[in-house]
Formats: structure tokens, C-alpha cells, sequence
């Protein structure tokens, strides 16, 4: 039985990856895209959701929009440096046939655990604001869903977006803390492991061998990508694996190392966005989620390029 | 020519440790001692500054009285669980026969800094009030101290105190924000080397073998303090070396590897207190200081113990 997953995301360079990765692989069913602000704008990473399933022909696939904004806390910065303007690497890619469900990302995502009882993963790869938004419509949902996978954090390593805060935490902080408090079976793959697995030129050279759709729009779009890496990492033309070792680990969880602890997200001062584990139960109990320390990165690698090339 | 120091402390178990290992070191003239809240309150800790000083006949070393509170938080929770009520592990030592000096010590600190121009290392081993005010006072003592060497914080390592602050910068983080942020050449010793220090029970039988005041009084305060770690992290009998460590770096900086970098002191939210390195320069400027980030504990460990027996 291949597991039925929900992909709420901001697409985005890495996310494009991680959902062609997805449609592309046996073990799992993707019940539908949930999209959310992040990369880029609310409206934009609706539509970018909708050209992704209908990339290889799964338009049925449905798409909601979610939150434009995080849940209290203003949207300050966008990732549009990162991901190009249309979070496609300002490719600019023709207008989706399709259209956006007429439900609230939230919403659908309550309705769809409510169907599947304890058969959902909820693979979250954008700001946490539609998770949490869907915890305030129906707190039982956190005793309903399989698992949540979480690309978000840095647990026990530096941040992206400041010295201790990930991106997608710090989009939206108080989701995130909501998100870490909620008692679900929730992992957490962060910059721990997703800056331990670099997908090289050389990587990206073999991999934009094979010819499908879904390599050859990854390879439109990287490029601003690419470019973002070189200039403020200096990877030598390498990217970090962000959004597809979140997926990998749905696919192969064996190829990560995770330890349990409660964390917990600052959502003040100029912490805000950081994700603490209290290794040490130092602070108020909390339910544990399982945190990513360590990967095997030529595992992932090789899954990534597997499934893009088959 | 010794190097001239003035220890700004709140003894406190280890800080007694420290102090007999400076007044025992030729390398060091101690021209005062500076007290300060912390390990346990303000009149406790000015009251053990001068019984440390009479110990062993240094009862011309100046003794001055500093903050009892933090600058801006109420005073919270004191050491007094970890160093006892009177912060000499409840052994509750005859009263000392000298008198503070007539000055705080803030304004100590600027009159020894303005009277040694260049040649004072201050060497904090509690909260950093007294630095912060000092600073306050005086900003122009930043260009005029020689060194500043501190016991606080934690960088690449959980907290004590929390998850992510260590005790002396937890107790006042203002003040340590403000004397990370002041521009002289300034040093943290903090839990990234002192956790990696342990003083086994083994090093404290062949210490106590010694026969001095100083060795004495170590053997007879130090129960409550292991009592504490045995119960918090299960050393199993053995310590921590926090500020002993810090004045084995003003003696022999070589047993330590430092790390230059901007850190900056969380004041608000649930990570107060926490010492964030900003590696890569993600937040707004600020003059870097040095982190201990490795240490030759063996070499530590025994210059200790070579201090505290000969």
C-alpha cells in the first residue's frame, strides 16, 4: 500500500524536486498539494502548485490554496532572491489549465485526515501556517494523521535565514511552535541533515542526462538557484538538498538518524524562529518529536537521481 | 612582570577554586576583587570575596561590593541550590575581618582601568552587571583595559541554565549583551570548554592530599556542589571546571583554541540569556571576540592542581 501523503508547500526552486520526486515514486499516493506564502507570494505559489501536478499529467491531482500571511507575526521577506520572482527561477512558465479547489488549504487538509484515519503523512516543506491553521479548526486532527514530516529548523547547527533560525521556522514561528507542541508523530528534517547532502554540478550534470519533463523543468529553473548558493554559501555551483531529503525520508526513513526530544520555537526577540530541542527537559514537558542529526547523503542522492531519471 | 587582573565574582564553589588558584599564581597580581550577585546574594557574595582573600593572608587585596540585582530583570532564581545559602556549600565560615572599600565596583573597576592604562585583564566569573555598568560609567575603558576574560555562555552547546543560556549571562543578559557589543579584546571561556574539563573524584582525593587553607577549605565546601551535579547530570561525584578554567586561560592562553566571531546576547523571549555566535555575519555588525572552542583539559587540570598543592 503506498502511503498517502498531503504536500503543503511554497514552490520554489526545491520544492519543484520534491514534488516530481513524489509523483514520480511507487511508495507513495499524493492525495493532493496544499500551497502556503514562503518562496514567494500566496498567489504565486498556488499557481506554481498547479503547473507542477500538471507538469507530468496529474492534474486530477487537486491543489488548495492556503495562507498568504503568517499566523501573527508580519511577512517580511520573501525567498524571491532565492527562487527567482515567480519561485521558478523567473523562467516564467506558461498559466496553469487548472484551478485551485474551493476549500482552504486548512480545511482540506482536516477533511482529507478525517477520511484517511490514521493513513495520512503530511509531508510540510513551506512556513507551518496551514498546519496550524488546521490544528485551530480541528485539534483532533493531531491524533488522526500517520505521521508529519517536517523540512524545517536546525536543531544543532547555525541557521539560513539568521545565526539560529531556518527559513521556513522563521516565516512563520508561532505555526512552527504550535506545529512542534501538538503531540503528533512529527519529524523534523532540518539543516542538520539537508546541509550535509550537496547535489553538485556533477550531480546535476548526470542527472539532466535522462529526459522527462520533470528534468528538464528542474533544469530551467535552477540556475537563479544555483546562483543564490554560489554567491552567498560559495558552494562552487553546489545546492543544499532542502525540500527532497524531506521527501527521501518519507521514502527511505532508514537512510536518516533522528533523536527524540521536545522542541520548542522562539517566537520573540531576536531568536525568533529558532528551533530549540531540550535535549536536557529543562524546560515545560512537552510531547517529543523525532529530530534528523545525521543522513546518509550519497543515499539520498542516489534516490533523488533514481526516481527524476527513471 | 605579572599581569595585573581584578576578578569580578559571586563565590560560589568554583569561584573559590578560581580565586585561590590566581592569589597562588605568580603570573598574576590580583589588585582586586569585585563582587557581585549570582551564586547567591549580593551581601553573601561580598561577604566570601573577603573571607577568600584572608584565606591565606591577601587581606590587602582590595574588596569591592557590586550589584545586587540585574540591570533590568528583577532578580530572579540565585545559585544558592548549586553553592549553598551561603554560597560556600553551607559550611557557614566565621566572619571575615576586613571591610569592603568604600567604592562600588564599577567605579573600582574604572579607577584601576584608568590607573593602569593598558595593563588591567578583568576577569568576570559571575553575571556581568558590574561590567555593564562599569561601561555605563565610563565607556572610554573599553580602549584602556588589556583583556577582558569571561566564564559565560554557551556556543556551539546547550545551556545550563536552559536549553540554550548558560548561568552568569542568564542572570543579566543585558549586561552581557552590552559587553559583547563594547569593543574590547575580550575572551569567552564558557560551557563549549568547561564541559569538557571534568574534575573526577580521583583529581579531588589526590588534591585534597595537599595540605593548605586553600585545599582545606576547597574539601570542605565542595560536597553541596558535587551533590548538585551528581543529581543534575550524574557525574557520578566529578565537577565541572567553569571558572577555574577561565583563570587557567589567563595564565596559559595556549591550552585553549579560540574562535573570532560577533556574538550577541538574547534579551527577550524563551531563549534569554542564550550567547549567539553570528558566523556568518547574518546580523547587524559588531565587534567580534574570541570563543573557546577546544581545550587541553589534562593541561588545565593540571595546573590546577599544581596551583593548589605546591
Amino acid at each position: 500500500m503506498a502511503t498517502k501523503i498531503i504536500i503543503d508547500t511554497d514552490p520554489g526552486v526545491d520544492d519543484t524536486i520534491a514534488i516530481c520526486m513524489a509523483l514520480r515514486s511507487p511508495e507513495v499516493q499524493v492525495l493532493g498539494l496544499t500551497s502556503v506564502f514562503g518562496n514567494v507570494k500566496g498567489e504565486v505559489t498556488a499557481q506554481n502548485a498547479l503547473r507542477l501536478v500538471e507538469l507530468e499529467g496529474h492534474g486530477d491531482i487537486p491543489v488548495a490554496r492556503g495562507s498568504d500571511l503568517p499566523l501573527f507575526s508580519r511577512f517580511e521577506m520573501d525567498g524571491a532572491v532565492v527562487h527567482g520572482e515567480d519561485g521558478m527561477g523567473n523562467t516564467h512558465p506558461p498559466t496553469p489549465r487548472g484551478k485551485v479547489i474551493e476549500r482552504t488549504a486548512a480545511q482540506f487538509i482536516v477533511d482529507t485526515v478525517r477520511a484517511n484515519p490514521g493513513e495520512m503523512t503530511l509531508l510540510a516543506i513551506g512556513p507551518l501556517t496551514n498546519l496550524a491553521l488546521a490544528l485551530r479548526l480541528d485539534p483532533g486532527i493531531a491524533g488522526l494523521v500517520k505521521e508529519v514530516v517536517v523540512m524545517g529548523g536546525a536543531a544543532a547547527c547555525p541557521g539560513n535565514m539568521t545565526p539560529v533560525a531556518e527559513a521556513n521556522i522563521w516565516h512563520d514561528a508561532h505555526a512552527a511552535d504550535t506545529v512542534m507542541a501538538a503531540g503528533w508523530p512529527l519529524v523534523l528534517v532540518g539543516l542538520d541533515v539537508t546541509q550535509k547532502t550537496v547535489m553538485s554540478a556533477q550531480f546535476r550534470q548526470e542527472l539532466f542526462r535522462a529526459d522527462n519533463a520533470a528534468v528538464r523543468f528542474i533544469e530551467k529553473i535552477i540556475p537563479c538557484y544555483v546562483q543564490f548558493a554560489d554567491t552567498v554559501y560559495r558552494m562552487d555551483g553546489g545546492i543544499y538538498t532542502h525540500d527532497p531529503s524531506a521527501m527521501a525520508y518519507i521514502i527511505r526513513p532508514d537512510l536518516f538518524s533522528t533523536r527524540s526530544a521536545p522542541v520548542f520555537v522562539e517566537t520573540e526577540g531576536r531568536c525568533i524562529g529558532q528551533t530549540v530541542a531540550d535535549w536536557q527537559h529543562q524546560w515545560e514537558a512537552r510531547p517529543e518529536v523525532k529530530v534528523c542529526l545525521d543522513v546518509d547523503s550519497a543515499g539520498v542522492l542516489a534516490l533523488i537521481r533514481e526516481r527524476l531519471t527513471r | 612582570m605579572p599581569k595585573k587582573i581584578i576578578i569580578d565574582t559571586d563565590p560560589g564553589v568554583d569561584d573559590t577554586i578560581a580565586i585561590c588558584v590566581a592569589l597562588r599564581s605568580p603570573e598574576v597580581q590580583v589588585i582586586g576583587l569585585t563582587s557581585v550577585f549570582g551564586n547567591a546574594p549580593g551581601e553573601v557574595t561580598a561577604q566570601n570575596a573577603l573571607r577568600l582573600v584572608e584565606l591565606e593572608g591577601h587581606g590587602d587585596i582590595p574588596v569591592a561590593r557590586g550589584s545586587d540585582v540585574p540591570l533590568v530583570f528583577p532578580l530572579e532564581r540565585l545559585g544558592t541550590w548549586v553553592h549553598g545559602e551561603d554560597g560556600m556549600g553551607n559550611t557557614h565560615p566565621p566572619a571575615p575581618r576586613g571591610k569592603l572599600v568604600d567604592q562600588t565596583a564599577a567605579e573600582f573597576i574604572i579607577d584601576t582601568v584608568r590607573a593602569n592604562p593598558g595593563e588591567v585583564i578583568l576577569v568576570p566569573v559571575g553575571p556581568l552587571t558590574n561590567l555593564g555598568l562599569a561601561l555605563r560609567l565610563d565607556p572610554g575603558i573599553a580602549g584602556l583595559v588589556k583583556e577582558v576574560v569571561i566564564m559565560g555562555g554557551a556556543v556551539a552547546c546547550p545551556g545550563n541554565m536552559t536549553p540554550v543560556s548558560e548561568a552568569n549571562i542568564y542572570h543579566d543578559p543585558h549586561a552581557a549583551d552590552m559587553v559583547m557589543a563594547a569593543g574590547w579584546p575580550l575572551t569567552i571561556v564558557g560551557l563549549d570548554v568547561t564541559h569538557k574539563t571534568m574534575m573526577t573524584t580521583q583529581f579531588q582525593q589526590e588534591l585534597f592530599k595537599a595540605d593548605n587553607p586553600a585545599v582545606r577549605l576547597i574539601e570542605k565546601i565542595l560536597p553541596c556542589y558535587k551533590n548538585y551535579f551528581n543529581g543534575a547530570f550524574g557525574l557520578n561525584g566529578a565537577i565541572y571546571t567553569h571558572d577555574p578554567s577561565a583563570l587557567a586561560y589567563v595564565i596559559r592562553p595556549e591550552l585553549f583554541e579560540t574562535q573570532s566571531v560577533p556574538v550577541f546576547v538574547e534579551t527577550a523571549g524563551r531563549c534569554v540569556g542564550q550567547t549567539v555566535a553570528d558566523w556568518h555575519h547574518q546580523w547587524e555588525e559588531r565587534p567580534e571576540v574570541k570563543v573557546c572552542l577546544g581545550v587541553d583539559s589534562p593541561g588545565v587540570l593540571a595546573l590546577i592542581k599544581e596551583r593548589l598543592t605546591k
